[in-house]
This record gives structure tokens, C-alpha cells and sequence, in this order.
């Protein structure tokens, strides 16, 4: 298995050979395309997912999640339940307005015959990585209260981990819960600084990034006409997640978030990165903040982005190419 | 037009409606008939006629003066740009005239009155200051800029403690000569009566003025405090004075808790601080100024005041070189000298913090930015400063709706050549 090495400019190189895979979600329109795109993807092996609140609750999240794998004909893949609240309690905010109340666009589609499996999400992700040491790599779609605990259950965990691809945070951009926010930050900020600055390999997409790739209401149309093994089921659910978006942002089509930062974890190739420590501000007005130090100055005395690891934050993409590979996994047969 | 043939646009008594002098200019507002058959102007139209008394100086002078400062008045609501309509120009002997486009159907004479004001009236300014190698450029800039009028100086900490910092405004002045403009001192604490203050005696020196310990001045701070001033120059010019905010907020917050009226009566608060969409200077999170006093910078922020930040994000493009700073050396200007004397500190700050081989033109950008607001662009948003946690500082902007928040306007480009070319003119030139 090849390492990911970030080289002087942060640029991730391209990793070889089948790339064992979690995917923390929170389905999910979006992240529903990202999960299908990665059952698609030969080059990845999906050792299962695990589930946390967000888009839906985390038990509804979990229910979706089996019913992904059925769909996708994989019935018997772990899905691990995560989480049902933040690391500091309370009931979560769930985006129901934007992804429908089953999370999956209204679709309502008949309940799962599978089960989810006995071990919370923390207790796989960290099983999972201390089995397969350097090898595993984890897709964070959600808000990441599942990942802060596997940290936090294991010493090791951050080290083990082989890359975290996070789509979350807004850097040097407004949010989109408020102008500080970013949604999945928001939704554990606490989780989120734990993550980030654990030392583990992390790269962070942010919507800053993925709110450049919109597929329009033509790019939808094509994927409802295609012979993609999921693309109709997709085409059902988008059908509410775009409407939201042509009345939240004026947007006559979707941003596939998800499926933006799942193109960072099989092609990396298609970001650059600047590196920096990333705090999350867990306080006040800019609760959920994502802020990077870029580096540009000597800081004169030590502050709160001293003496921890740098992360790799998604910087510029090739719309284009994100786009159009998007797309081409989707409409594979 | 043939400005040789004789013709002068001069209005007669009856047609003039205003008038000053300003810069050795006769200034007057009129209609002349006869520069209406010239230009086609029609009856919606002014006209700016100025006439030298004396020798005067440049034609030049006032010309720049009246393209330069686009003056917004704020009349019944409505706000006019009296200056940017500028049609042209031309000087015949002794008299030059402007041809203004100034909506006159509109409003009163006493209104028109107040628009003309704004056209060739210095703009009254105070600069809240915590002198500070930049800030002394600021301030010698200000002083050499005839577009503006210092009215006074108002001191706060920041690169030095409030004492030193009114020690030094004084110091400065009597290097100037304009030991005429007041200054008064302001907050020794934050708006929260804090004492733990961050003073940047590493970039500006013990002393603040790049440590050359100068003597003491002689002359002494007014009795009012900072507040007090600023609030009495507010309504003795209502809508009138700029203050210009170099420091840390305490003093202009201050101001707004004395007088409910202070955003109202102040023309504009220029701010220098915030990092809109950047790093800050002080951590990754926060600009120096803002971070100096949080809480006063929300409330001027939130005040309705009609304040404009300057960032950092727009003074880090404004960077005076090596070779800008040997430019200042050989020039005999009073300025340039003393300030030459001062730089050596904060331009190795600056090589040692940055790796730059030159200075960030933090102060006299934010300055030239009210003396001329054409040096800048800006947006217009709610602000807000977090005031706790680890982004404590951090200030934030949203081009929509945050809250109910009133908008300010935040500086997005700047005229970076321009504004340096402005600096080193006028210090050179002293």
C-alpha cells in the first residue's frame, strides 16, 4: 500500500492499490452520492460505515445507512451507529429542511432488512484501525463527534489512522449555518478541535471548496437519463435537495459537498493544499469557526495554533475535472 | 470652452449662493448664464467657481482638492456625492472654475449650502492615536495633507501605554510646530475596565517612537478626557468630523456611551483594524487593534455609526521598501528626517517577523483612506468581533444579514502605489 506523503507544498500524491475505506456519514442527499460513489469505485475496499446525527438523527442516519448498502447490493457491510449527540450533550440540530425529513429527500423508501452491528462507531473505527495499522483511511461527512471519540477511546488511534479526508469547515470564507459556520463544524465543534489537532493525518475540504462545484439542473437531467447503477435513485432524492437550493441560494441545480470531498480522498490530484494548524473556536458569536494559521508571520509569542500539527486544507480545485469525474462515476453502469 | 477669449464665468452678486475661502481660494457656488450657453448645462446644475485672492497657491492644488474628496452628505436621508460628477475644469488668469453637477431642485439653499461645504471644506479630523512609529507617519501625513484639518488628537494604549502614548502625541506636535492642535488623553483600560493590556513595545520600542528617547514635551494634554472631546467636537460640528482610529476602540466606544447622539453627530470613524478574510498580527485569529479591546470594537462596529474598517488584508498590500525608506533619507523634509530616525526598529521588526524587506503602511493608509476615499474600495456588511474564546478578537463580516445588526463599510482594495506615492510626497516634501 502506498503512503500519502503531503510534500513542501502540501500537495497529497495519489495513493495506489485498493485503499481500505470508513465513510462516518450522516446520509443524506450528498452523502448518499459519496457512498454510492464509493461502492463504484474498484479501487477502494468499503470496510463499513458508521453513522452520526446531522443531516438526519444518527438513528435515522443509521437506517438510511443500511439501506444504502442494500441498494448498492452490499447488505452485509458493518454500518456502526455512532454518537445520537455532541461531546458536550444536548439534542442536535438536525437539517431536515434541506435533505427531507427521512434525510433522503422525501423519498420514503421501504425500511432496511438489515441490522446494524453491535459495536458502537467509535469502537469500529478504532478496532478497524488498529487492525489494519496505516492502512485504513476515514471519510468524515458529518459532524465529527465519532471520530473525537475513537480518539479519545485510543491514544493510538491518530497515529494508526492512515488519512482523514473532513468535508467541513469554511477557511477565510463565510459559513453557511451563519457567516462564522460551517454546518458539520457547527454541529460538534468541540469533536472537531479534538480532530484536528490530534496529529493525525488530516485533510480538510471545506465548503469554500465545494461550493465551487455545482452540478446544474443539465448535469442532473444527464444523470437521471444515464444508465448509472444508482442513478435513478439518486435522481429521486436530488429532486427535493436542489429545490432547496434554488431557495436558499438561488442555485438552479446542487452542491454535491460529499461527493466534492470524496474526489479529495481517491484524487487528490485534482486540490492543491496549503498546510497550517486548524483550531475550531468552541465560544461566543464564532462558535464552529474553522481558523488556519497559514504561516505567513513569526508569531511573537505562543497563542492557541502553537505546538500542534498542521493539516492539509483543500486550497483551490479543478472544478472541471471534479466535476466531470462526479459525474462519470455516477453514471457507470 | 475658450478660456483665452475673455469670457469669465464669474456670477454676479445675485447669482452667488455660497462661499468660503479655502487654500487661498474665493469659493462660491452661482450660476453664470454664460457658462451654461458654453457647457449646455441645464438649470439641475452648479457650478463650483473659485477665484484666487493674492497669489495663492497652485491652480493644481485645489483641483486635486475637489476631484479627490467625494464628500458623501447626508441630507433628509438621501446621500449625495457632490464631488464625483466633476464635468471638468479649465483656469482663466486668476479664476479657475468647476463645473459640479449638484442636484439643486432637490434641496434648500442652507442644504446646498452644506454640499458645497463638503466639496471645499477641509475635512475636520481627529486622529484617536498610540503613537507609534506609523502612527507618527500618520499623523506628519494628516498634518501635510491640505485636504484635511487636524482638530485635534486623542490618545489610547496599544503600542504604548496611554501615558507614553499622550507624551508622545505631544512630542510630535512640537516637532510639527502645531503645538495649536489639542490633544487629549484617553482610556488607560479597556471598555471592561481591563488592565492587562497588550502593549507592542517589540515592534515600536520601549519608548514607541523606535527607541531614540527623545526629551519630554513641554506641553500638556486639555483637561477633558478623549471621550469628552470627542463627543464635543461631534456636536459643535455636527455630520462634520472624521475620526480616524489608529488604536485600539475604548476611546470612540467610550464616546458612544456618553453621548447617544456621538454616531449620530460624527461624520465618520474611520477604523484601522480587523483582518476580514486573512491571518491577523497578533495570533492567526485577530488584528492587533482589535484585539487590544474586543468589546469596544463591537459596540463601534454595531453602533450605526458610519464607520469604515481598514484591515489588515488591505495595509498588507500597502509596503514601504528599503529603497522607499533611502528615498525618505535624502530628502531634506522635516518629516522624512525625523522619521528616518525612528524606522530602523520597525523595519527589522518587520524583516525578523515577516522575512519582508520593507514596512507594512498600516496607519497612514487607514489616514490617506479617510483624507481620500477614491484610494479605496469597500463593501458594506454587519461586522462583528468575537470577544471570547480562542478567536477572541477575530472580526467577522457578512455582506448579508447576520442579525439586525446595522452595516459598516469594509475596505476590500486599495490604490497600494498611490497611497505610498501619497506618503512619500508629502513626508519628502515638509
Amino acid at each position: 500500500m502506498a503512503s500519502v506523503i503531503a510534500n513542501s507544498n502540501g500537495n497529497v500524491a495519489a495513493p495506489e492499490g485498493r485503499e481500505k475505506v470508513i465513510i462516518d456519514t450522516d446520509p443524506g442527499i450528498d452523502d448518499s452520492m459519496a457512498i454510492f460513489m464509493a461502492f463504484q469505485s474498484p479501487q477502494l475496499e468499503v470496510l463499513g460505515l458508521t453513522t452520526i446525527f446531522g443531516n438526519v438523527s444518527t438513528e435515522g442516519g443509521t437506517l438510511n445507512a443500511l439501506l444504502l448498502c442494500e441498494i448498492a447490493g452490499c447488505p452485509g457491510l458493518p454500518v456502526a451507529e455512532g454518537s445520537p449527540e455532541p461531546l458536550k450533550g444536548g439534542k442536535p440540530q438536525i437539517c431536515d429542511f434541506i435533505h427531507g425529513s427521512d434525510g433522503l429527500g422525501n423519498v420514503f423508501l421501504p425500511a432496511p432488512k438489515s441490522k446494524k452491528i453491535e459495536k458502537t462507531a467509535s469502537e469500529f473505527l478504532v478496532d478497524m484501525v488498529s487492525e489494519n495499522p496505516g492502512e485504513v483511511s476515514i471519510l468524515a461527512l458529518g459532524p465529527l463527534t465519532n471520530l473525537a471519540l475513537a480518539i479519545k477511546r485510543d491514544s493510538t488511534f491518530a497515529s494508526k489512522v492512515k488519512r482523514i479526508v473532513v468535508l467541513g469547515g469554511s477557511f477565510f470564507a463565510l459559513g453557511n449555518i451563519n457567516p462564522a459556520a460551517e454546518a458539520n463544524i457547527y454541529g460538534d465543534p468541540e469533536a472537531a478541535d479534538i480532530v484536528f489537532t490530534s496529529g493525525a493525518d488530516i485533510v480538510v475540504v471545506g465548503i469554500n471548496i465545494t461550493t465551487q462545484i455545482k452540478m446544474g439542473d443539465a448535469d442532473l437531467e444527464e444523470l437521471r437519463q444515464s444508465k448509472g447503477r444508482h442513478a435513478q435513485v439518486l435522481s429521486k432524492m436530488c429532486k427535493f435537495y436542489r429545490d432547496w437550493h434554488v431557495k436558499s441560494d438561488g442555485v438552479y441545480g446542487i452542491f454535491p459537498h460529499d461527493a466534492v470531498s470524496f474526489v479529495a480522498l481517491v484524487r487528490p490530484d485534482l486540490f492543491t493544499y496549503k498546510r497550517g494548524v486548524v483550531r475550531v473556536e468552541t465560544q461566543g458569536i464564532c462558535l464552529g469557526h474553522t481558523l488556519m494559521d497559514q504561516g505567513l508571520k513569526i508569531w511573537n509569542s505562543s497563542n492557541p495554533w502553537t505546538g500542534y500539527f498542521p493539516v492539509s486544507v483543500a486550497w483551490t480545485v479543478n472544478v472541471e475535472e471534479v466535476l466531470n469525474y462526479i459525474k462519470k462515476v455516477l453514471m457507470k453502469p | 470652452m475658450d478660456l483665452r477669449s475673455g469670457f469669465c464665468p464669474w456670477p454676479s452678486d445675485d447669482e452667488r449662493k455660497s462661499e468660503v475661502t479655502v487654500l487661498g481660494f474665493e469659493i462660491i457656488v452661482g450660476k453664470s448664464p454664460s457658462v451654461e450657453r458654453v457647457t449646455g448645462l441645464t438649470d439641475m446644475d452648479w457650478v463650483i467657481v473659485a477665484r484666487l485672492v493674492g497669489e495663492g497657491p497652485p491652480v493644481g492644488d485645489l483641483v486635486n482638492r475637489v476631484v479627490n474628496t467625494t464628500s458623501v452628505v447626508r441630507l433628509q436621508s438621501k446621500q449625495y456625492t457632490p464631488a464625483i460628477g466633476l464635468l471638468g475644469f479649465g483656469n482663466c488668469g486668476k479664476y479657475i472654475f468647476l463645473l459640479n453637477r449638484i442636484p439643486t431642485r432637490k434641496c434648500q439653499d442652507s442644504q446646498r449650502r452644506q454640499l458645497m461645504a463638503a466639496v471645499v471644506e477641509p475635512k475636520k479630523i481627529i486622529i484617536d492615536t498610540d503613537p507609534g512609529i506609523d502612527d507618527a507617519m500618520a499623523i506628519f501625513v494628516a498634518l501635510r495633507s491640505p485636504e484635511v484639518e487636524v482638530i485635534g488628537l486623542t490618545t489610547i494604549y496599544g503600542n504604548v501605554y496611554t501615558t507614553l502614548a499622550t507624551r508622545n502625541a505631544l512630542h510630535l506636535l512640537e516637532v510639527a510646530g502645531r503645538t495649536d492642535i489639542p490633544v487629549a488623553e484617553g482610556s488607560h483600560v479597556t471598555i471592561t475596565k481591563g488592565t492587562k493590556l497588550r502593549i507592542a513595545d517589540f515592534v515600536h520600542g520601549a519608548d514607541g517612537l523606535g527607541n531614540q528617547n527623545f526629551p519630554p514635551p513641554v506641553g500638556k494634554p486639555v483637561e477633558q478626557s478623549a471621550a469628552a472631546f470627542l463627543v464635543e467636537q461631534a456636536t459643535l460640528y455636527p455630520g462634520k468630523v472624521t475620526v480616524v482610529a489608529l488604536g485600539p476602540l475604548t476611546n470612540i466606544a467610550l464616546a458612544i456611551q456618553l453621548d447617544p447622539a456621538f454616531t449620530k453627530n460624527i461624520g465618520q470613524i474611520v477604523v484601522l483594524g480587523g483582518a476580514f478574510a486573512v491571518n491577523g498580527n497578533v495570533n492567526p485569529a485577530a488584528e492587533a487593534n482589535i484585539f487590544g479591546d474586543p468589546d469596544a470594537a463591537d459596540i463601534v462596529f454595531t453602533s450605526g455609526a458610519d464607520v469604515l474598517a481598514v484591515g489588515i488584508n488591505v495595509t498588507h498590500q500597502v509596503v514601504m521598501t528599503d529603497g522607499d525608506r533611502d528615498r525618505l533619507a535624502s530628502s531634506n523634509g522635516k518629516f522624512s528626517q525625523y522619521l528616518c530616525k525612528i524606522l530602523d526598529l520597525y523595519f527589522s521588526y518587520h524583516h525578523d517577523a515577516y522575512c519582508t524587506k520593507g514596512v507594512y503602511l498600516h496607519d497612514p493608509t487607514a489616514l490617506l483612506a479617510a483624507v481620500n476615499p477614491s484610494l479605496i474600495t469597500y463593501t458594506e456588511g454587519v461586522v462583528r468581533v468575537q470577544t471570547i474564546g480562542i478567536t477572541r478578537g477575530l472580526t467577522f463580516g457578512e455582506v448579508t444579514e447576520w442579525s439586525d445588526k446595522p452595516s459598516v463599510k469594509v475596505a476590500v482594495t486599495v490604490d497600494a502605489p498611490a497611497v505610498l506615492k501619497l506618503v512619500m510626497e508629502r513626508l519628502m516634501d515638509s
